[in-house]
């Protein structure tokens, strides 16, 4: 029979040396940027081959609006990825509920000019069918 | 439940056909270090997650893995879309072509079809956090491979949004294995 003792020193605690992210600083870059940059958080920002990120030049109308809708969601998605494990960030909370509304607005009216991007839109009581009568988003524009 | 928008998370748009790209490109889709397996092992962990900020975390990062399965298929069925069958042979796409002939397909860059063992879960929410810190990085390193074998800014702009997002999804995760850790969970 073996005697296994624990040769962890518990008064250490786990993971000393394990640099810790969640004490670092992470500062929000505006939607636009943060959208280009695929990262909303400054300190977070690590590009790998051009020092700038690529430029979005829509050729419609219609694409420039879709990267207003596609720039608050991405927004979204990230401030929720930080909320998610920075549950009590009052101010982060605050920006993202602002996004928010602007994401509603954007949405509404690339919906009313476009149609539909979803089925929870306003724009689907027209005939024939809405959904299936905008572009789906593999096709090239 | 989930809920299909009718837009990419970050637009692509790519106007010349490279059928060599497509071959490569293909495994951030059914390969090991791909989006699919990215999402689909997430969307698994879930469940035995041990606490709301872990459930919170592996839906929202599984959930926009799924938006970047939709991204690389895309770039895939663009970058095909106008070969012809000679030159999907000529790129090593003969086999694809024979079985699957333009339609998408998950592989790795090698054509070796995409499997349930790269779900790799264990129910142990530190094994699972670091085979998912891991994951992260080694999809960031694929992306940065990737970059390095297309001059196309059309390919090159969603790879460099892609890679950025193996960054925070790394870091999310790291943040919930410390504190995992440090509560000793
Ligand atoms: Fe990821």
């Amino acid at each position: 029979m073996y005697n296994y003792s624990n040769c962890y020193d518990q008064t250490k605690g786990p993971d000393q040396n394990t640099l810790r992210f969640i004490d670092q600083p992470q500062t929000l870059i505006n939607s636009q940027e943060g959208f280009i940059r695929g990262n909303m958080f400054n300190e977070l920002y690590d590009p790998y081959l051009p020092t700038e990120p690529y430029r979005l030049t829509p050729q419609t109308e219609r694409e420039a609006m879709l990267n207003k809708v596609r720039e608050y969601t991405f927004a979204l998605i990230d401030l929720n990825l930080y909320l998610d494990t920075h549950p009590n960030d009052v101010e982060k909370i605050k920006v993202f509920n602002q996004y928010s509304t602007q994401l509603r607005q954007v949405t509404n009216e690339f919906e009313s000019r476009f149609g539909p991007l979803s089925l929870s839109s306003e724009y689907l009581n027209s005939y024939p069918w809405a959904w299936i009568s905008t572009p789906w988003p593999w096709e090239v524009m | 439940m989930w809920k299909y928008e009718k837009k990419l998370e970050y637009p692509v748009n790519i106007r010349n056909k490279d059928v060599k790209m497509a071959k490569f490109l293909v495994t951030q889709y059914g390969g090991a270090n791909g989006e699919l397996a990215a999402a689909l092992r997430y969307l698994n962990q879930r469940y035995t997650m041990p606490d709301e900020k872990g459930k919170a975390l592996l839906t929202d990062i599984g959930t926009e893995e799924l938006a970047h399965v939709e991204i690389i298929s895309t770039m895939v069925y663009q970058l095909l879309k106008d070969a012809t069958v000679e030159e999907m042979i000529e790129a090593g796409l003969g086999g694809h072509f024979a079985e699957h002939g333009k339609g998408l397909y998950p592989t790795d860059a090698n054509g070796v079809p995409f499997t349930v063992k790269y779900f790799s879960t264990t129910g142990d929410p530190i094994a699972d956090l670091q085979e998912n810190m891991a994951a992260e990085q080694k999809a960031r390193a694929v992306y940065e491979n990737l970059m390095n074998m297309t001059n196309d800014p059309d390919v090159l702009a969603p790879l460099s949004f892609l890679r950025q997002r193996e960054i925070i999804h790394f870091t999310r995760f790291k943040e919930l294995h410390d504190e995992y850790k440090e509560r000793g969970l």
